[in-house]
């Protein structure tokens, strides 16, 4: 599977072994060497910043829990992914995830990006946010994540045309935001990007 | 979408996202795009656009997020804060709407004393301060304070059979100002804070916290739950 976006870290196998073996100091190593790449991902995929905490705290319980089944058939960095992009499915899938809206995007750009660049990431982390949830977790987990249209699918109990059919979706509203045209039906999309920027 | 029907088969969003990913796609759609500079432009902006989606940075984790994870990874299951209260509040909701429907059927009872949220916390009283006895809490360790408290919270559950519409207000009003104070943590990243000011949320949090124990507490000791 390739590796985009979110980097997933390389983890040394023997600290691994030592997590495995209950030693804390390997859990905290491991934490800090995995947690950004959870965060970044449940931040992107629901938005808010508290249900990505949430995400981060949950992922790493599970991976200190379950730490002993894993099997080493993928790196370690990508199974704790994989846990990571389930427990955000679950959230999506919940009841009071739908309501939540406490979106805010003023910490997204990175401190290094100056200028044009870091106002381009700006509208594109907006209209990303914009999406409808099911486009743009498929849009993250397809372009950003290399995911495949078929695993994509199975992560969502859904099919692969459906994958498919999502990812053109979001490309379709990406574009609608990014170049700022304003259909009268689809007014709201576009908003937020145009009183802003 | 690009606009504009050029050729009998023309293709689709989905059909240019395949080219995009070199992935197999319908000859005439293949044809239909060779024949149109429209479309390969578009299947560019398609390309330009995932290229700036995997540029976006990384994002860094909130500092305090992986004291609560040891804290609660060394014993049982604990939800996190934010579910813990949504919880809590549920719970609350629920019990209020139960007792509503009791004492509209039961009719006049008499009265016991009501628990306020001043009489919880008392004027000024730091209950972290009483029950640690410390002077000057770390944030750090007023973050694991507040885990702990959570942890013992859902020790106690949710159970009670019965619960007076007094302490069930007192519950609610300490599970708000919780959940205010966890906002306004939230967006102390955002609005930059000083931490100071930090620490003093983190404070009040634990403070809130002892008295919902509390609360919980003196109701499980007369009812017996």
């Amino acid at each position: 599977m390739e590796t985009m976006g979110t980097k997933v870290p390389e983890i040394d196998q023997a600290l691994v072994v030592n997590a495995c073996r209950g030693n804390r100091e390997a859990h905290s190593r491991l934490y800090e060497l995995c947690a950004p790449m959870v965060y970044t991902l449940a931040r992107r995929m629901l938005t808010s910043p508290a249900m990505a905490e949430d995400i981060l705290q949950e992922t790493f319980i599970e991976v200190i829990r379950k730490i002993d089944t894993y099997r080493g058939d993928a790196g370690f960095g990508f199974w704790v992914r994989r846990i990571a992009v389930n427990k955000c499915l679950m959230h999506l899938r919940s009841a009071w995830s739908s309501r939540r809206v406490d979106m805010e995007l003023s910490d997204v750009v990175c401190p290094r990006t100056e200028g044009k660049q870091a106002e381009k990431q700006i509208i594109l982390e907006r209209a990303l946010a914009e999406l409808p949830e099911t486009s743009r977790v498929v849009v993250w987990l397809h372009d950003v994540e290399g995911y495949t249209h078929k695993e994509i699918g199975q992560m969502m109990s859904r099919t692969t045309s459906f994958s498919k059919s999502q990812l053109a979706r979001a490309h379709e509203r990406l574009r609608i935001i990014l170049s700022g045209e304003c259909p009268e039906d689809e007014e709201q999309i576009c908003t937020p990007v145009l009183k802003t920027y | 979408m690009p606009r504009g029907r050029r050729t009998d088969m023309y293709p689709s969003t989905e059909d240019l996202l395949k080219i995009r990913d070199s992935k197999p796609v319908d000859a005439r759609a293949f044809a239909a795009v060779n024949a149109d500079p429209e479309l390969w432009a578009e299947i560019k902006r398609l390309a330009e656009v995932k290229d700036a989606l995997q540029a976006l940075p990384m994002l860094k984790p909130p500092s305090e997020a992986w004291v609560k994870i040891a804290a609660a990874s060394e014993s049982h299951p604990v939800p996190s804060s934010h579910w813990l209260l949504r919880g809590a509040i549920a719970a609350t909701a629920a019990l209020a709407a139960i007792l509503l429907v009791m004492s509209s059927s039961e009719g006049p009872q008499t009265p016991l004393p009501s628990t306020t949220v001043a009489e919880v916390i008392g004027p000024g009283e730091s209950g972290w301060n009483i029950a640690r006895g410390l002077a000057t809490p770390t944030y750090t360790s007023l973050v694991a304070e507040s885990a702990r408290l959570e942890r013992q919270l859902n020790e106690i559950g949710y159970k009670p059979r019965l619960i007076r519409a007094g302490t069930a207000t007192t519950i609610t009003g300490l599970e708000d100002q919780i959940s205010l104070i966890d906002a306004q943590l939230m967006y102390s990243r955002v609005n930059g804070l000083q931490p100071g000011q930090a620490e003093e949320l983190q404070r009040t949090r634990v403070d809130l916290m002892n008295a919902l124990l509390k609360v919980h507490h003196a109701h499980a000791q007369r009812f017996g739950f």
